[in-house]
């Protein structure tokens, strides 16, 4: 019991794709439980927006938890974070389906998510200068360009930034995460061309 | 300009219901709108907080995670039970093989004595002495000899006893009782009239000494009966040396 406890406190500084890999290669569950709980809140939120209901919110995430432990080795799973959402509305739709209930317009909602290239560590820190990242903000749509100096530099909210410049407030993430991305993306190519 | 390229956490409930409320300081609310830009499970999140804000999900959460760290489905119980049940078989053939190769040596002793002892008849040694002109005999010593030789050996060593307490100069007479002893399940005491016989009667000496051989390996003390058994197979008659040589081969 001590060393388990030993052993989930060491897991807890591990990456998501560490346990991920650890998981598939041992099918060992206390790594797919160590990454599941680090989500088990987002989980529940989500699947109480499209269930409306605590309980079966709750049993919803458990049956998520029982799948995904039987299903992810076989899948090769590159950011589960960004992954988890999708699985989450496709078994809620399910779900309600199954059950002829009404299914909202939500199915939407959550678009999956374009991935980013794991050129570098996700957890760790771009080894890029300052003059290269403004070289790079230089690059974007004049759009993404402002918004992000307005919210990186000014250190404005979404909604002054939507303020200062007009946007709709939906325009301005979207300008920012578009452009964040773009912006990683520009600096992993310089570091692979370095 | 860290915080652009600088990876970010995920939000916790605290940060989604703050921010949801409007309730962070600007520090708390770049930070979490900095990780939204990164995070899709976040965002999903915090649409659906906001969609249905709850400032009662502590308990909910705090049962999920409850309810996930004691979550193992049938199919991963049921292969631990298998994997368990594996490795108690396996412990106990261990513990099995431990023990049968325990028992194996331990009986070693015994089946080598029993392979080996055998008991001279003593009727034609009385005849001899008494064709030597050997004092008569006691009934009791008759009465000890009859049964030693119809191979009752528990029957005769009260007689031997008796009679020996009268003749204890008799080492032939000690050197029967010994053997009797030996054979009756008194190693112990068979080794004071063997070893008596062995020292004061060099007619006596390999006979008693293959005997006290055999006594030292019922007792399980392999050493002096080899000691015992080296001496012999040097020094003693053919018949004895070669029997020596033969159990010190098999010990070996």
């Amino acid at each position: 019991m001590f060393i388990r406890g030993i052993r989930q406190q060491a897991l807890k500084d591990w990456t998501d794709e560490r346990l991920v890999e650890a998981f598939c290669e041992t099918g060992d569950e206390q790594y797919f439980t160590e990454l599941f709980g680090r989500y088990t809140m987002q989980v529940f939120l989500i699947c109480k927006q499209y269930l409306n209901d605590r309980e079966e919110s709750r049993e919803m995430v458990m049956r998520i938890f029982s799948k995904l432990l039987e299903i992810l080795p076989g899948l090769e799973i590159r950011i589960f974070r960004n992954w988890l959402p999708v699985v989450v509305q496709r078994e809620c739709l399910n779900h309600l389906r199954k059950q002829g209930r009404y299914v909202p317009l939500k199915e939407a909602q959550v678009p999956i998510p374009e991935e980013e290239p794991e050129i570098y560590p996700a957890t760790e820190e771009l080894p890029i200068g300052e003059s290269e990242i403004k070289a790079a903000l230089a690059q974007l749509d004049e759009a993404q360009r402002v918004c992000l100096n307005l919210f990186f530099f000014k250190k404005m909210s979404y909604r002054q930034v939507s303020g200062q410049t007009g946007f709709p407030l939906n325009e301005v993430k979207s300008y920012l995460q578009n452009g964040k991305r773009q912006l990683k993306k520009q600096l992993l190519n310089l570091i692979t061309t370095r | 300009m860290k915080e652009l390229t600088a990876p970010t956490v995920c939000l916790s409930l605290e940060e989604i219901q703050h921010y949801a409320k409007d309730r962070l300081d600007e520090a708390a609310r770049f930070r979490v709108e900095n990780h939204l830009l990164d995070c899709a499970l976040c965002r999903a999140a915090l649409d659906a907080y906001m969609a249905n804000p709850d400032e009662t999900l502590g308990a909910d959460l705090a049962l999920l995670q409850q309810q996930i760290q004691k979550a193992v489905p049938p199919k991963k119980k049921q292969m631990q039970k298998i994997k368990f049940n594996y490795a108690a078989a396996a412990v106990i053939l261990i513990i099995m093989t431990a023990a049968a190769v325990v028992y194996w040596q331990h009986t070693r002793y015994d089946r080598l004595y029993a392979a080996f002892f055998s008991a001279p008849k003593a009727g034609d040694v009385i005849a001899l002495r008494s064709e030597q002109g050997t004092p008569g005999a006691a009934p009791t010593f008759d009465q000890a000899i009859n049964y030693y030789d119809a191979g009752d050996f528990s029957a005769a060593i009260p007689y031997f006893d008796a009679y020996l307490k009268g003749h204890p100069d008799d080492f032939q007479a000690g050197l029967y009782a010994g053997i009797a002893l030996l054979n009756g399940g008194d190693p112990e005491k068979a080794i004071e009239w063997l070893t008596t016989a062995s020292i004061n009667d060099p007619k006596l000496f390999d006979e008693a000494n293959w005997y006290l051989a055999l006594a030292f390996l019922k007792q399980k003390n392999p050493a002096e009966a080899v000691k015992i058994l080296e001496n012999l197979s040097q020094r003693a008659e053919p018949v004895f040396a070669g029997k020596a040589k033969a159990l010190l081969e098999r010990l070996e």
